[in-house]
């Protein structure tokens, strides 16, 4: 990762930092304003599981888009060209699986982490296995978003001086004092962004990171096309041959650059069989099926086809846009490099910011851009506060620690671990500042146990006889294995050389797709030799039996083959109120007509949704019930006065009514 | 060229694809009388050409033979 962020050219102060006070601001409001809304758990975590797809796209945009995004591909872009896109463009061919198997298996079967999805699926053991591998990668990652952006913060507004005038242990002038002042710097900004993420996700939940996250994802979209076509402007008006912006472009990159994948097995750097393989497995992969903030972004769905038109949006649109944005820098320096627009000794690990500062001269758009980039940085760091905060509570609290307690304690206890984790990462800043081995030996870690884990999500979701001890075994031995294989990398030797790589390259790249096929390996093996039998136990938990998921979820049998109509109805209270606890909140009954049930092809004991008519709130205000077709005034909804504050719907408007199921 | 990336590409994904998309029909996860799951299986087989079609195009109109 690429953290000399922002060196180069001088950066307006007073911008900068009317960047980052309204931004705060922004985010700690939307804190402020979705506190209130956030009464249970599931509100914490899942937003109560209300949201639109559009909203769920753009924030599952803003989770997989870092600031170093930014600087990675943007280099990746300078010395490849196109091919900085495969990455971004090969998720559909994990599409089925998710869509049709995980995702739904999730939603259905209430589980709330990949954790608990183990412990349901296999066994406590397993579980427990899961819980050290994945807390071990979120809060060591906690840890390294802070760092980075202590140190791009730093990089644009060096507090040192400030840190010299206020420490006296700091206050030397030699190479050691300003150093130590440097790190206080960084260690400051770590600290003020620890503290404005604790407090938005603490007290706003999933519902602040979403909301929060749009705005995030706009902006970085957004400042990567503007650069794009600005930059294609200044080509047009720059070249030599007096092109078009756009044929200046294309006649800039060097006929290699222009392809969408770069060598089968040549650069050695960027080799496509191996990138694709290290990305497949070792990325999308775990992004989809191990990774706990994205899949409580598909959860805050208002339902399952929610959950999938967002991942058509991500996956078929916005991945492609992302690929552009993150990239444009690259491609346009690679360009204006070829007119001699920029030195040909050119380093391309600084593009990012060199080429931007060469684009972009208005002050105000440069402003959009640090906007853009401390975005980035910022959805990062609230999707893993509160994943991480998810399976405290759900995994460890919950279970062993605190069992039985009302939902308002857990509540709390949420509150409280999004606060301990933010303050644990920023604990952890200083060793990394110190020490670059840890962020070397934490990376090393996460690629060593994603091959594992995804293959027990895959083996559990797709096969029956997955019993427990094999999925314990191919945790744990697929784990050893794919330690072994950093000890020697000489392991991975035939991957490599079946696919025509040179003696002594590509092994990082392959190691993923080793450890795929060993993990597979002692899959099978280990449930061949002892097979689950226990089906009744495993029930909604793998592809084979999702009807029964559905039934459970729904506490009857399901009503989805009619899909219905949404129906728009006047929103009435009830005389009767119901209690305002959790509990009372998880059984909502909502009473209509016939008619409007008949369009809904819905009946009595059918899950809906009731969302206010303003479609553009993305389902900010809504709340789930269940129907009851009664002798109610045709082209109303009673609702209890409670659920309808609940859901933060106006009493005598109009609602939007579906069938979830 | 990048024909043999493409070809390796979509044959090494394409059986994931398939045999994901295969197993979740065989055994129910996608049911074809629930007229969303169809849909989603149809979105899913039109993605996956669309994706292939989209870097076919880019290949050839990136060809310097062109």
């Amino acid at each position: 990762m690429e953290l000399e962020l922002l060196q180069g050219p001088p950066i307006n102060k007073i911008i900068f930092y009317g960047v980052i006070i309204g931004y705060f601001t922004v985010v700690l409001g939307l804190g402020a304003l979705f506190s209130t809304q956030t009464r249970t758990t599931k509100d914490f975590f899942f937003s109560g599981q209300r949201f639109s797809g559009w909203l769920i796209a753009f924030s599952c945009v803003a989770t997989v888009i870092g600031s170093y995004s930014f600087v990675k591909y943007s280099a990746v872009g300078f010395r490849y060209g196109l091919s900085s896109t495969t990455t971004y463009l090969n998720d559909w061919f994990l599409a089925p699986l998710f869509l049709l198997g995980w995702m739904p298996i999730l939603y259905y079967s209430r589980v709330t982490s990949i954790p608990e999805y183990f412990k349901k699926r296999f066994d406590e053991r397993t579980r427990s296995m899961a819980i050290i591998f994945i807390m071990f990668y979120m809060v060591g990652y906690i840890g390294i978003n802070l760092y980075t952006l202590g140190v791009a913060a730093d990089a644009v507004a060096p507090l040192d001086k400030v840190v010299l005038q206020y420490f006296p242990g700091a206050s030397s002038v030699d190479a050691e004092g300003v150093m130590t002042a440097t790190k206080i710097s960084r260690l400051i900004w770590a600290t003020l962004v620890a503290i404005v993420g604790a407090i938005y996700v603490t007290a706003g939940g999933q519902s602040a990171v979403i909301i929060s996250d749009l705005i995030q994802a706009l902006f970085m979209l957004l400042a990567g096309i503007a650069i794009f076509f600005l930059g294609i402007h200044l080509l047009g008006a720059n070249n030599p041959e007096h092109l078009g912006g756009f044929s200046a472009f294309w006649n800039g990159l060097p006929e290699g650059h222009r392809l969408p994948f770069s060598g089968f097995t040549q650069p050695e750097k960027f080799p496509m069989v191996g990138i694709f393989w290290q990305d497949f497995f070792g990325a999308s992969m775990f992004l989809y099926f191990g990774n706990q903030g994205m899949i409580m972004r598909f959860l805050a769905g208002k339902n399952v086809n929610e959950g999938r038109r967002a991942t058509y949006a991500v996956i078929l649109l916005l991945m492609p846009l992302s690929a552009l944005a993150v990239s444009a820098v690259g491609w346009i320096g690679r360009a204006m490099l070829t007119y001699d627009l920029i030195p040909k000794d050119f380093d391309p690990e600084h593009s990012f910011v060199l080429i931007t500062a060469r684009i972009v001269t208005n002050p105000l758009l440069f402003g959009f851009i640090l906007a853009a980039l401390t975005a980035a940085l910022m959805s990062t760091i609230d999707t893993l506060l509160n994943a991480s905060s998810a399976i405290a509570v759900n995994d460890i609290w919950k279970p062993f620690i605190c069992p039985g307690r009302k939902d308002k304690h857990y509540l709390n206890m949420a509150r409280i671990f999004s606060s301990l984790f933010a303050f644990t990462g920023l604990l952890l800043v200083p060793l990394y500042m110190s020490f670059n081995s840890i962020y070397v030996a934490h990376a090393t870690f996460t690629a060593a146990v994603s091959p594992p884990l995804i293959a027990t999500v895959i083996f559990g979701i797709l096969w029956k006889r997955f019993s427990a001890r094999a999925a314990f075994l191919t945790l744990f031995l697929g784990g050893i294995l794919m330690g072994l294989s950093v000890k020697w990398p000489d392991l991975i030797k035939p991957l490599a050389a079946l696919h025509g790589m040179e003696p002594g390259t590509g092994y990082n790249y392959m190691r993923a797709l080793y450890g795929m096929l060993l993990c597979s390996t002692i899959a099978v093996i280990a449930s061949v030799i002892w097979p689950n039998r226990n089906l009744a136990d495993i029930e909604g938990l793998w592809i084979g039996s999702l009807d029964a998921a559905k039934r459970r979820f729904k506490g009857g049998v399901p009503n989805d083959r009619e899909p219905g109509q949404k129906t728009r109805l006047r929103l009435v209270g009830t005389e009767q109120d119901i209690p305002d606890t959790a509990e009372a909140l998880e059984k909502i009954i909502v009473s209509v007509g016939p008619a409007a049930a008949e369009k809904m092809k819905a009946r009595t004991g059918d899950l809906v949704y009731i969302c206010d008519k303003r479609w553009w709130l993305g389902g900010l205000h809504s709340v789930h019930a269940t129907l009851a077709v009664d002798a109610v005034e045709e082209g109303v909804a009673l609702l209890a006065p409670t659920a309808i504050k609940y859901g933060a719907l106006r009493m005598g408007e109009d609602v939007t009514i579906e069938k979830t199921i | 060229m990048n024909w043999l990336q493409v070809i390796y590409q979509y044959t090494m994904g394409g059986i994931f694809f398939v045999v994901t998309l295969s197993l979740c029909l065989y055994f129910r996860a996608a049911d074809l009388k629930n007229r969303s799951d169809k849909k989603a299986v149809i979105y899913l087989i039109l993605g996956f050409f669309g994706y292939l079609i989209f870097h076919v195009v880019w290949i050839v109109l990136a060809s310097p033979d062109r």
